[in-house]
């Protein structure tokens, strides 16, 4: 069988990946409902999200200054930067097999999806 | 209705729509957006990034296992996805300059297509020695499946135009926060004569790749509100874990017909909600 090795170390990182996602969006989800779990929701009209909630990096920072949808948001993060790692360990687990043309076809994925996340 | 109950409310919703994607073979964002547009009155916009993040979660998921198996293609996905992820910039840009109403009508169609490609059975008429496109063999996309008796070699065909409808499922997945799930395995199943089961499971691997290929760009753009995501990605991650443990027992035929009728309907109320009729 033509099973790269790594594959299956690919596997378990994709399953804790969106397993720990999962996790801290509960946590900032149970967090969120505490506090405002009385109000109206109101996601009827698209009103756009502030710039906490949509790069990357601020998504870290405000996470960690605790406020409750930044730690949900965090935690979406995380699902979605899973592809990204997946993609990256590939061209790794390619590079380490010395599959020239396969560690150049996962590194031109892995810049397109950079380009999506930080254009 | 206060969040509490309306968050509580989605994710049961969320959490139907992913036992119904596990047994029939379809990925929640096709059936989770018109859910939360058409029943809760939820912005397109919002609806696509949250479904397009719940997408990426059913597939790392399901993909994990069969990648365990050593069904996927691993080659076949990653070259593949060269085309998918340029497919889904491409549309994801496009989503945000194209009309909101326009999107509704460009979803029902896909609704409707995707409805359409289901029905269609596998066909595999692969004769016995034959070597495949001589483009696969250069690319060593040619793979092994697991067998009864040791693995099965298969050739690979059309790569090419294979690539090229992978593109455009990816444009799809962009434009619309679907997986195009359905468009991938027409792409492998029909042009490229992969077998079915390799097919599957390669196509699981692709749809989290490239849907974080848009959703990077939603999220910029704010389609992505945490308070949305959360229910609807946690719902349909356990429906998807539950509808996977009921598929030996439950009768999918049926589910599958009552199901296509359904979303038939949906596809063409999304049109008419598109141009302002419903």
């Amino acid at each position: 069988m033509e099973i790269p090795r790594f594959q299956n170390a690919l596997a378990k990182l994709m399953l804790y990946g969106v397993l720990i996602a999962a996790a801290i969006m509960l946590f900032g989800g149970v967090i969120f409902l505490i506090h405002h779990g009385q109000q109206k929701p109101g996601d009827h009209i698209f009103r756009g999200e502030p710039h906490a909630l949509t790069r990357p990096l601020a998504i870290i920072k405000s996470a960690f200054a605790d406020k409750d949808p930044d730690i949900i948001q965090l935690g979406v993060l995380i699902l979605l930067l899973n592809p990204l790692i997946r993609v990256a360990f590939a061209a790794v687990g390619y590079g380490m097999e010395k599959d020239r043309l396969y560690t150049a076809v996962s590194t031109i994925v892995f810049l397109v999806l950079l380009f999506s996340f930080f254009w | 209705m206060t969040e509490i109950t309306f968050d509580l409310v989605i994710a049961f919703a969320a959490f139907l729509a992913g036992v119904i994607g596990a047994l029939i073979g379809l990925g929640g964002g096709i059936i989770i957006t018109p859910i939360l547009v058409l029943g809760f009155g939820i912005d397109i916009r919002y609806a696509m990034g949250a479904a397009l993040a719940s997408v990426i979660a059913t597939s790392s998921g399901a993909a994990a296992a069969y990648l365990r198996d050593g069904i996927s293609n691993m080659r076949v996905g990653m070259f593949l996805c060269i085309a998918t992820t340029l497919g889904a910039v491409a549309g994801a840009f496009l989503a945000l300059v194209l009309n909101t109403n326009v999107l509704a009508i460009i979803f029902g169609i896909a609704l409707l297509t995707t409805a359409l490609l289901s029905l269609r059975k596998n066909r595999q008429v692969v004769k016995e020695g034959d070597p495949g496109d001589p483009l696969a063999v250069k690319l060593r996309l040619n793979g092994e499946m697991p067998g009864p008796n040791g693995p099965i070699a298969y050739p690979v065909f059309g790569v090419l135009p294979g690539f090229a409808v992978m593109f455009v499922a990816g444009i799809l997945s962009g434009l619309l926060g679907i997986g195009s799930g359905a468009f991938k395995v027409l792409a492998m199943d029909q042009i490229m004569k992969i077998p079915f089961k390799v097919t599957t499971a390669t196509s699981n691997f692709m749809i989290g790749v490239t849907a974080a290929a848009s959703i990077g760009i939603y999220l910029k753009k704010g389609y992505l509100d945490p308070v949305l995501v959360y229910p609807v990605a946690l719902g349909v991650l356990m429906g998807a874990f539950v509808g996977a443990k009921l598929l030996p027992i439950a009768p999918v035929k049926i589910l599958k017909a009552i199901f296509l009728v359904a979303v038939i309907g949906v596809g063409v109320e999304m049109i008419l909600k598109g141009f302002g009729i419903f």
